[in-house]
């Protein structure tokens, strides 16, 4: 469910946007071209939730990058993403296949925004950044 | 009686509230990043109440946000804690208040 969930916040971002979004995975190269997004995998909470173990709860979560050029585009994309995580519905893709088709559907919980000042002055790849905290909450029956 | 009552269940929520922030704090500290133990120890100091049953930690330093975020192999080391206690929290402030007939 991992890779579902996160291909189908990628391309649905993608789509919504227009912007470049990037798969933070290990040893990933980010674009030098801004503005663009990226989307990382962080720790998730895994629970049994009935007594006979016949439904689970995870709740999945990123961290997801919003880099650009100057203020003025970040605060007014950062403004366009939070709408996507506070209204939209996503398309749960089934990424087994290809083409993937939807399989289903689910929100996002956005539970933080923090924008990131570099550490120096002189660091300007580092300059115009915001991360928002996203939660999927997903009930699995056995 | 009731007044009482209320007094009590706030005080105890205050000091749920007051353990599991002092318990993250501890957690967030020995995940934060160590390079010289500031930010460690700037955690670990940083537990204070805010008013009855709010309380906050965090660190004072200017690069903890960043370290939070971007820090290679230590980022998030203040949400881990709160994720990793969320649930047991909020399960033990709702045990203390139904105890109450809430």
């Amino acid at each position: 469910m991992q890779h579902e969930i996160t291909a189908s916040l990628i391309d649905h971002l993608r789509a919504k946007t227009g912007m470049n979004v990037v798969w933070v995975f290990d040893g990933v190269k980010l674009p030098v071209v801004k503005p663009f997004i990226t989307v990382e995998q962080m720790p998730s909470s895994e629970s049994v939730v009935s007594k006979m173990r016949d439904a689970a709860r995870s709740i999945y979560r990123f961290q997801v990058g919003l880099h650009t050029q100057s203020m003025t585009e970040r605060t007014r994309k950062q403004d366009e993403i939070k709408r996507i995580f506070v209204f939209d519905t996503f398309d749960l893709l089934d990424t087994t296949q290809i083409p993937a088709p939807v399989i289903g559907s689910f929100c996002v919980d956005l539970t933080g925004i923090t924008p990131i000042s570099p550490e120096s002055v002189s660091d300007t790849t580092n300059y115009h950044k915001v991360y928002f905290d996203i939660e999927i909450d997903v009930n699995y029956y056995g | 009686m009731r007044k009482l009552a209320d007094a009590s269940l706030a005080g105890d929520v205050d000091k749920i509230t007051e353990t599991y922030v002092r318990q993250m704090a501890n957690q967030s500290a020995a995940m934060a990043p160590v390079k010289d133990s500031y930010l460690r120890n700037s955690i670990m100091a940083s537990p204070q109440q805010e008013s009855k049953g709010v309380w906050t930690y965090g660190s004072n330093l200017p690069y903890a946000q960043r370290q939070e975020y971007e820090h290679r192999s230590h980022k998030g080391f203040i949400r881990k804690s709160v994720w990793r206690n969320r649930g047991a929290y909020r399960e033990a402030v709702k045990k203390r208040v139904k105890k109450a007939g809430g």
